[in-house]
């Protein structure tokens, strides 16, 4: 079933919002000008930072795939205590559920865009004056980004959303067990 | 999604903000420490930092109740882990502790019954089996489904499917020939009812034929390989026949099921005296008392194999512990005395 970006987006915001979010919060941490944010619109791209050109490639790398990071602890932060009660004892309230589909929808928007994998590839690969190792490290991070944003035509974000809002806690129960 | 294209202040000969001279070197893009420590600070938009504050109340309030289910999850997996390298007795424990706290747990439910069975505790198997009764099981839950075809499967060969005949049986307990006549009867007639044909193996072994209780159990475990009763009654059988090899691999079988199975442990420590396995004997009772240190059968059978491996003094405080007990077995107590003291020979 296909449904456009935007519509997909808005019922997922939270994520484009946190999304957008991990961008802003790296740029913070390296002193990186921002100009604009747009946490969420109903057009392409549903979200974005605009901010200056990195001094250090290194912190370009990390803006690019804060959102990974983020999105990803941030989803299982909010969906842990609720998945228990859910998928272990079918206990949950509408707040737990509440809290599923918000860790849903933030695990969903942890992939960085196609438009992120592009600025990386500017700046790290074509760049002047990037140590080799992180043009190297570079190459796999951006060919993962564009098999991610293939991926998510088969649903791969909404998949890699449960794995982490529904499977990993239950795993990690599993792993202390 | 982050950008850096149609950023604004680009033609600036000093900072691009403030027009200050100095700006930071290094930069494509000319801004003063200040203007970029500002820049980098961009505001959150306050809608967010109130979703955000919203999100965090709610997150709280399930972080407060997160202790009492992790622990709860955690019991339940170690239980399922317990179930994995069959160890039932522990399992059992662990599903026991889910359901005080989740007394509509169906899968702890489950485990517990399976494992009460398991733990040759049919009595509390059955009373389980009533509280279950009324629940739904999900018929895409893979697990619990295979549970419960093992339960039902359980059910189907512990009671005899002849309602009334099973009434008629009970009428007729203390009339042995006629109990007999009537099970035997009925056992040709139905040969797929596995709860008599264990049955008829009990009376046999009460009229002391063995070799009949022995091949009927046989039978019954062929077709049913999880069907304890069976095997306790065939045990019995090969103790009297004093086929103690066979009895001794049979145990080894059944405790397989359950390497937890004090009542298994118990048996095979029975044949391995019996074969002169004393050492072996011991070990294999040392389990059973580490696992129920109190039992009173436990003790008798460890009594028994520290005085065959010259342990006397623990065999006698075994025997004195036993006698101290205000529901002490007088009967056992004294069959155990005539063991350890030689008057009568265990082997």
């Amino acid at each position: 079933m296909f449904i456009p970006g935007p519509f997909l987006a808005l019922v997922t915001f939270p994520g484009v919002i946190v999304h957008e979010f991990a961008h802003q919060l790296f740029c913070r941490i390296f002193g990186v000008a921002i100009f604009e944010v747009k946490y969420f619109q109903m057009a392409n791209p549903v979200g974005y930072v605009k901010h200056e050109p990195v001094r250090n490639p290194v912190h370009q790398l990390l803006i690019g795939t804060g959102p990974f990071i983020i999105n990803t602890l941030i989803a299982l932060l909010i969906a842990f205590p609720a998945a228990i009660p859910v998928f272990m004892f079918n206990e949950g309230t509408i707040l737990d559920y509440l809290l599923l589909y918000l860790g849903l929808s933030i695990g969903m928007h942890a992939f960085p865009s196609t438009g992120d994998a592009n600025v990386l590839w500017q700046t790290l690969w074509h760049g002047e004056q990037v140590p080799l190792w992180l043009k190297i490290i570079t190459v796999p991070i951006v060919g993962l980004i564009y098999l991610g944003a293939i991926g998510s035509f088969f649903w791969l974000d909404l998949i890699y959303g449960m794995g982490v809002a529904f499977g990993l806690p239950v795993l990690i129960v599993q792993f202390c067990a | 999604m982050e950008e850096y294209d149609d950023l604004p202040y680009q033609h600036s000969t000093g900072c691009s903000r403030c027009n200050t001279p100095e700006y930071e070197p290094g930069y494509a893009f000319r801004l003063c420490k200040a203007c970029r420590k500002k820049l980098s600070r961009y505001p959150v938009k306050k809608e967010i930092v109130w979703a955000t504050i919203g999100v965090g109340v709610i997150l709280l309030v399930a972080i407060f109740r997160l202790p009492g289910y992790f622990q709860a999850g955690v019991g339940y997996m170690k239980g399922k882990k317990l179930v994995e390298e069959h160890k039932y007795l522990s399992a059992e424990k662990y599903f026991k502790a889910t359901l005080k706290k989740f007394p509509d747990h169906l899968g702890a439910m489950m485990h517990l019954i399976k494992a009460s069975y398991l733990n040759d505790n049919e009595a509390q198997a059955d009373s389980l089996l009533a509280l279950a009764g009324g629940k739904d099981i999900p018929t895409d839950d893979e697990e619990l489904q295979a549970m419960l075809e093992f339960i039902n499967d359980h059910i189907s060969h512990s009671r005899i499917e002849d309602t009334a005949l099973a009434r008629t049986l009970a009428d007729l307990e203390e009339d042995t020939a006629a109990y007999l006549a009537k099970l035997d009867s009925y056992v040709v007639a139905a040969p797929y009812d596995l709860a008599a044909k264990t049955a008829l193996a009990y009376t046999y072994e009460d009229l002391q034929l063995y070799e009949k209780a022995d091949s009927l159990c046989a039978q019954v475990i062929h077709n049913a390989p999880l069907l304890r009763p069976a095997y306790y009654e065939r045990l019995s059988a090969l103790r009297d026949l004093k086929k103690y090899k066979e009895g001794l691999k049979l145990a080894e079988d059944l405790l397989s099921q359950n390497t937890e199975s004090i009542q298994a442990l118990m048996t095979l420590t029975s044949f391995q005296l019996r074969l002169n396995m004393d050492k072996q004997a011991l070990l294999t009772i040392r389990q059973a008392a580490a696992l129920a240190p109190e039992d009173s059968s436990v003790l008798f059978m460890l009594a028994l194999a520290c005085h065959y491996n010259r342990q006397q003094d623990e065999s006698h405080r075994i025997l004195t512990k036993l006698k101290n007990r205000p529901d002490a077995d007088t009967g056992s107590i004294a069959l155990l005395h005539s063991y350890i003291t030689d008057k009568v020979s265990y082997k």
